[in-house]
């Protein structure tokens, strides 16, 4: 009885996802996002990536920056490492996928030679 | 300042559809394609023991899968899919291939987390395989170091579209029920 | 029970007849002896003083001095540490066993003898502990000169053999590597003769990840990164203890409100875990309502953790010098509250376990592991706690903000609630597990059963005596009262003032280690680094290390049923022991 009371208080019910949809917490590291804006190339997010998630890499014209979900740990270093903050952690978590490659972001930057 | 390369897709949300919309549709669907529940093996092979509690999780109260007809069971034979976690240590390499095999078709291999999808930080190690893909093939994969409950319910349905998939695309022999009886 | 003396006595150096060498850790006294007397030096730090083997670390110093490094490193109850060193030619790779001398090294040697090649004379266990059998002779993966990069074929050898008994109606049962339940893998082989269990040999180190090796060579940062994934749900007891070696051989310390932090971490980290596991402990004996209701606890905490830290598992909380997130006034109010709602849930839970007799009596006397026994072992955590050895790092080796003897006795006036008022002694125990109803943990946590040793300002650690599973479930659901208090005190006093304190990397040759009490026990991470500021060795010796055994040595007289349940109880982790 006294079990049947407690599991009546409410509280004890699943939540409703993923009949409701339900957001991550605001502090929740998700998947890293990069602003194409404020991106310099200047590699330091791949320096330091413990499971070498992103890759930077210098062409001719300009770089390459890449991002592999399927190694990324979510552990924020790059977006602290990013002087320009270009990187952030979002607060994506719905991140499966049928094809591995469907995990890698790629963005190639064409270096703009007035500005820089 | 930089720019895009005109050709080059844009950075964009990969995800195929968000939960709410699998969800909605989604306890019908396990009718439909297996009728009866979607039946799961857990595998560790190598993990840190951080996906294995979110897999455990998702059996509490707050997520509650068997509420949408998913069920972990005891026996790879009688498994729909396959959970594994962990980048498959060398040790347990064997033993991950030999429970793939035990599956009956058709076999859904899930590789949850960063260890599971491609080795996470163990990258270079002398004792992992570097993820489940170069073991298994791999059908669907959770990213996430670990993956949130949610998450992992959100994977969960995307597989049950790869078995509906590959039932309508093989010739195999698919003993629907079969655990049941 | 050992009483803790807080003045110390004994000249380690002097019993030890070794020769002093430095140290950067506080309190450890290190030696260096002759290779031949090493067992009879361990001896008589265990006998004389009654310490307690905590790791044992082997290093490669062919490049270097021509010589493997091997470093005994003992737990002296008075609070110090105390390692004794020698050298191991590289020429004749071996050493005089101190297993038959001090049973506790037993798996260290072997281990030693895996990774390193270095042969424990008169050890009485020579098998493969670490490295299965197709892994080659003579290939040993934490030489220097192994190199991980070219992949190693397996070979065929011999099946490890079990210790096997052999007579009339005795089975043998083989268990795993892969589980029913969604747990980790691991084999075990009984020798059961009907029901009753006779012998049990876990067979481990299934998920070898080869952790010590990978990060060797890598930055101080990304070492963080791959130490706390050394286990899932002992993260942040793992990349803070890293921290604090680390920081050690920078020879920074973390601010005080990052410190405070670390310790809510620390403890928010006990509770998931310990919540969740008086429920899992009810699962070894049917009891669903339990489980379901510890689980969903559990996972109020996980939430909890985060909305704090961006990660379930509290990932990414702690940084080398400090922390990388604050705990924002707001926050930790909210943080608070629902911490007092689940305490008080929870009260209801164990209410519900002990209100249980069936539960209760499926419990006691089931799994009981001896205070002798466990001392033998150098068992750590709760499953020493419930045997009746009064250790706790955080009182025996404070760190963060436990070592703040303030905040303890702050603590103890405001929320403590003493029935009497007084320091109870521990009180017989199968009498009291018994009176199950109206008995709240909340009511009788920090103070009632805790008898603080350090003369009643020190830390409250809840000891049993039984050393059975209901022991262990007894010394955890203290442990939660602890806890829940001691992290209310903390938000209640939060220091102002700096998150993380600056650092370079080093550029001189370095080593230190560390320890914290993480849910399962003492972890002790011992770190060197060199003079290009990256790893050179990295030990860890998890909770769960010196626990196993135990395990093992808990399960003989019991029904091979009520094994899941002593496993339960000793809740231990398969990935921090195999690494
Ligand atoms: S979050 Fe960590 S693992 Fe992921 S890309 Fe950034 S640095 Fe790499
Ligand atoms: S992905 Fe992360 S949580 Fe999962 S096993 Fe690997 S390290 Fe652990």
């Amino acid at each position: 009885m006294r079990v049947l009371r407690q599991s009546m208080r409410g509280r004890v019910g699943a939540h409703d996802y993923p009949l409701e949809p339900e957001a991550a917490p605001a502090a929740f590291r998700g998947q890293v996002q990069l602003d194409p804006n404020r991106c310099r190339g200047d590699a330091a997010c791949a320096r330091v990536c413990p499971s070498g998630a992103i890759t930077v890499e210098e062409t001719s014209t300009g770089w390459i920056w890449q991002l592999d979900d399927s190694r990324c740990v979510f552990c924020g270093l790059c977006a602290d490492a990013c002087a320009n903050r270009a990187v952030s952690l979002s607060n994506a978590f719905e991140l499966a996928v049928r094809q591995p490659d469907d995990m890698v972001t790629r963005a190639e930057f064409i270096r703009n030679e007035e500005t820089d | 300042m930089s720019t895009l390369h005109p050709l080059i897709p844009m950075l964009q949300s990969r995800q195929d559809e968000d939960a709410s919309t699998l969800g909605q549709k989604f306890s019908d669907q396990v009718q439909r394609v297996l009728q009866r529940s979607m039946q799961i093996r857990h595998l560790d092979a190598g993990s840190c023991n951080g996906c294995d509690w979110e897999i455990q999780s998702l059996l509490c109260p707050a997520y509650d899968m068997q509420r949408l007809g998913l069920d972990i069971v005891a026996s790879p034979r009688h498994a729909d899919c396959l959970l594994v976690t962990g980048s498959v240590t060398r040790h347990l390499e064997i033993a991950a291939i030999r429970t793939w095999e035990a599956m009956p078709a058709p076999g859904i291999v899930i590789a949850v987390g960063a260890c599971a999808c491609g080795g996470g930080v163990l990258q270079g190690s002398y004792c992992t395989a570097g993820g489940v893909k170069n073991v298994l093939p791999v059908d669907i994969s959770i990213p996430g170091c670990p993956p949130r409950p949610q998450a992992l319910l959100h994977g969960l349905m995307l597989a049950l579209d790869r078995i509906e998939q590959k039932l309508h695309h093989s010739n195999h022999e698919f003993r629907i029920g079969r655990s049941e009886a | 029970m050992t009483d803790v003396v807080t003045s110390p006595a004994v000249d380690l150096q002097q019993l030890s007849g070794g020769e002093l060498l430095p140290s950067r850790v506080p309190g450890e006294t290190r030696v260096v002896v002759p290779l031949v007397t090493l067992p009879r030096a361990c001896q008589v730090i265990v006998d004389g003083v009654g310490a307690r083997l905590a790791t044992m670390v082997a290093q490669d110093e062919r490049a270097e001095t021509g010589s493997f490094t091997l470093a005994y490193t003992f737990a002296i109850p008075d609070r110090r540490w105390m390692t004794i060193e020698c050298q191991v030619p590289a020429d004749s790779p071996a050493f005089p066993s101190v297993t038959p001398l001090v049973p506790a090294a037993h798996w260290y040697e072997r281990e030693a003898r895996d990774m390193f090649g270095l042969e424990p004379e008169g050890h009485p266990d020579l098998r493969r502990l670490v490295m299965h059998d197709d892994w080659p002779a003579g290939v040993f993966p934490l030489r220097k000169d192994f190199d991980p990069s070219i992949p190693v074929p397996r070979v065929e050898a011999d099946p490890y053999r079990f210790h096997t008994l052999h007579g009339d109606g005795i089975v043998e049962i083989p268990v795993g590597p892969f589980h029913a339940g969604v747990i980790e893998p691991g084999h075990f082989r009984f020798a059961a003769v009907g029901e009753v269990v006779l012998a049990l040999e876990p067979r481990l180190f299934y998920t070898h990840r080869g952790i010590e090796k990978l990060i060797e060579g890598k930055s101080l940062d990304h070492g963080l990164q791959i130490a706390e994934r050394i286990c899932g749900v002992c993260s942040l007891s793992h990349a803070v203890t890293y921290c604090q070696a680390a920081e050690q051989i920078l020879g920074i310390e973390a601010p005080p409100r990052a410190a405070v932090i670390r310790s809510i971490g620390l403890e928010l980290e006990r509770l998931y875990n310990h919540v969740g596991d008086a429920g899992n402990m009810c699962a070894g004996v049917g009891f669903m309502v339990g489980v379901a209701h510890g689980a969903r606890l559990k996972d109020e905490l996980q939430r909890l953790n985060e909305q704090f830290t961006g990660n379930r598992f509290l990932r990414g909380l702690s940084a080398i010098g400090g922390v990388r997130r604050d705990l924002d006034v707001e926050f930790a109010a909210q943080m608070s509250l629902e911490l007092a709602r689940i305490a008080r849930e929870f009260g209801e839970l164990t209410a519900m376990i002990l209100g249980s007799e069936t539960t209760m009596e499926r419990m006691r006397r089931t799994g009981i592991l001896p205070g002798d026994l466990a001392r033998a072992l150098g068992v750590v955590g709760v499953g020493a706690r419930a045997s009746g050895i009064d250790l706790d790092t955080r009182r025996d080796h404070p760190y963060a903000a436990y070592r703040d003897g303030e905040t303890a006795r702050r603590r103890d006036g405001k929320t403590a609630r003493r029935p009497d008022g007084q320091n109870l002694p521990p009180s017989p125990a199968v009498g009291r597990g018994a009176g199950g109803e109206g008995y709240s943990a909340v009511g009788r946590g920090a103070g009632g059963e805790g008898h603080s040793a350090g003369g009643g300002e020190g830390f409250p650690v809840p000891t049993r005596e039984e050393g059975d599973v209901a022991a262990r479930l007894l010394v955890r659901i203290d442990e939660v009262a602890v806890s829940f208090a001691l992290i209310q005190a903390l938000i209640a006093e939060m220091p102002a003032g700096p998150l993380i304190a600056g650092w370079t990397p080093p550029t001189t040759d370095a080593a230190a280690f560390s320890a914290t009490e993480s849910p399962r026990g003492e972890n002790l991470h011992w770190l060197r680094v060199n003079a290009q500021g990256t790893i050179e060795r990295y030990r860890v010796r998890s909770a769960s290390f010196p626990n196993w055994p135990a395990v093992a040595a808990a399960a003989p007289g019991n029904m091979v049923p009520d094994f899941p349940l002593i496993n339960k109880s000793f809740e231990l982790c398969y990935a921090c022991l195999d690494r």
